[in-house]
C-alpha cells in the first residue's frame, strides 16, 4: 500500500515532472577541461569553490574590534583629571599627631593670607613661603580678580642665623649691657647641669627678709610724703 | 588506443585509470560527466560560477581519490555522491554568509517568484523565463528534498541509484521526492494556470 502511494505520486505529479524535464540542460564552459587539466598538471589541488567572502565574521567584527581597542587605550593610557571639590565641612579633622609630624617636615610651607585695602574693594593675598628663601612670593589679587605674583626679599641672609647676635645689633640696649644673654650661644653658652631642689629657708631667715621688704615699703612712703 | 577507451564503460575506464594510471581514461570520464554534473550542481546551487568550481573540485577529488572507488558500485553514483557532498557543503557555507550578510538576495527571489505581475502576461509564457522561474522555485525547496527531486526528475536516476547516492533508504528517498514535488507544485501553481 505504501509502495502504491509513492507510485501514485509519479502520476500525481505528472505536470511538475514535465516542467522539470523541460528545463534546459546546463553545459560546462568550453575551457572546463583545459582548466581542469592545467590544475592537475600544476598540482593545484586547492578547493576553488571555497571563496573568500566580503562578509566574513572577521570582516563584520573589524569595526567593533577597532572601537574596543580605542576604548581600552583611552581607559588605561589616557589619565584624565577628575575635578573633585573637597568640601571642608565633610572632611575629617586632621589628627594632632599628623599635624605635628607635618609641621616638622623639611618642606613646610607657611601661608599667610591677608586681605587688605578693603576700602578700594581690592583683595590682596600674601603667600609667603619659608621653605625656599630664594622663591618667596606674594600673590596679589587685583581688580577684576587679576592674579599677579610679586617677589619678596627674605629678611634673613641665610637659612640659619644667630638670633642673639641679630637682636643685640638691632636692640637699643647700650653696649655696656651687652653681656645680656638671651639664649646661650657661642662662648656664653650655658651648659645644662640638670634640675636642682631649692633649699628650704628657715622661718628666721624668711621673717628677716620680710622685714627688709617692709622697710623698703616704709621708706617709699616716707619719700612720697616728703615730695609732697 | 584512445578509440578503444571510448568504447569502454565507466567502470572499465576507472579500472584502467586505477590500474595503469591512464590519464586518457580519466579525460574520457571527465568528458562524459562534466555536463550532467554541471546540470545537477547548477539546479542544486543556482550559481553557474560556483557550480563550475564545484564540478572541477569533484573531478579533482576523483583524480586524487581514484583508489577509494570500489568496483561493486556504479561509477555514476560514486561521482554524483562526491558532487552532491561538495554542493551541500557550499550551500551550508552560503547559508552562514547569508546570516551575516547585509544584502539578502533571497528576498528578491521571493518577490520575483510569487509576484506574477513582475513579468508581463505575454512574456510569462516564454520558455526561458519559465525555466528561470522553475529554477528559482526549485531553490526555495528544502535542500534535502531538492537533491532527490533533481536526481529523480532532471537526472533521471532510479530510486535505487538515488538511495545509493544519498545513502538513504529507498522509502526515505520516495517520501522526500514526494514532499519536494509537493513544495515545488505550491510554488509553481501560477505557471500551471497559464
Amino acid at each position: 500500500m505504501k509502495n502504491n502511494f509513492y507510485n501514485d505520486g509519479e502520476s500525481q505529479f505528472k505536470e511538475i515532472r514535465g516542467v522539470l524535464k523541460q528545463l534546459p540542460a546546463i553545459k560546462a564552459p568550453d575551457n572546463f577541461e583545459y582548466n581542469l587539466m592545467t590544475r592537475i598538471h600544476n598540482r593545484n589541488f586547492g578547493s576553488k569553490s571555497i571563496r573568500e567572502s566580503k562578509y566574513t565574521v572577521f570582516g563584520f567584527l573589524k569595526p567593533a574590534l577597532t572601537v574596543l581597542t580605542s576604548a581600552v587605550i583611552i581607559f588605561f593610557v589616557v589619565d584624565y583629571q577628575t575635578t573633585e571639590i573637597e568640601d571642608p565641612l565633610l572632611t575629617e579633622p586632621r589628627i594632632r599627631e599628623n599635624s605635628v609630624n607635618s609641621g616638622s617636615s623639611e618642606k613646610q610651607n607657611v601661608k599667610e593670607f591677608m586681605v587688605t585695602d578693603k576700602n578700594k574693594n581690592n583683595k590682596q593675598l600674601n603667600n609667603i613661603s619659608s621653605a625656599d628663601n630664594s622663591n618667596i612670593t606674594r600673590v596679589v589679587l587685583g581688580e577684576n580678580d587679576v592674579i599677579s605674583e610679586e617677589k619678596l626679599d627674605f629678611p634673613f641672609p641665610d637659612r640659619s642665623f644667630d638670633l642673639d647676635t641679630r637682636m643685640r645689633t638691632e636692640s637699643s640696649v647700650p653696649a655696656n649691657n651687652a653681656t645680656t644673654v638671651l639664649a646661650g650661644t657661642g662662648a656664653n653658652r650655658i651648659q645644662f647641669e640638670g634640675f636642682y631642689n631649692r633649699p628650704q629657708l628657715s622661718k628666721k631667715v624668711v621673717d628677716s627678709l620680710k622685714n627688709i621688704d617692709s622697710l623698703g615699703v616704709k621708706n617709699e612712703r616716707r619719700d612720697s610724703v616728703l615730695k609732697r | 588506443m584512445k578509440q578503444k577507451l571510448f568504447s569502454l564503460s565507466d567502470e572499465e575506464l576507472i579500472k584502467e585509470f586505477q590500474d595503469h594510471n591512464t590519464i586518457e581514461a580519466y579525460e574520457i570520464l571527465v568528458k562524459r560527466y562534466k555536463d550532467p554534473l554541471m546540470n545537477f550542481v547548477y539546479r542544486f546551487v543556482g550559481n553557474k560560477d560556483i557550480c563550475s568550481d564545484i564540478v572541477q573540485d569533484t573531478m579533482i577529488k576523483f583524480y586524487l581519490n581514484k583508489d577509494s572507488y570500489k568496483s561493486f558500485a556504479k561509477f555514476s553514483t560514486w561521482i554524483y555522491t562526491i558532487a552532491g557532498n561538495l554542493a551541500k557543503n557550499e550551500l551550508k557555507r552560503r547559508k552562514r554568509r547569508t546570516v551575516l550578510s547585509l544584502h539578502n538576495d533571497d528576498e528578491e527571489r521571493t518577490i520575483q517568484i510569487e509576484d506574477k505581475k513582475f513579468f508581463a502576461p505575454d512574456v510569462t509564457t516564454d520558455s526561458s523565463i519559465k525555466g528561470e522561474m522553475v529554477q528559482r522555485a526549485l531553490l526555495k525547496v528544502k535542500p534535502v528534498y531538492r537533491e532527490v527531486v533533481i536526481l529523480r526528475d532532471i537526472q533521471n536516476f532510479s530510486y535505487e541509484e538515488i538511495a545509493e547516492i544519498t545513502g538513504l533508504s529507498i522509502g526515505t528517498v520516495k517520501s522526500r521526492i514526494n514532499r519536494g514535488r509537493t513544495q515545488l507544485q505550491k510554488l509553481l501553481k501560477n505557471i500551471y494556470r497559464d
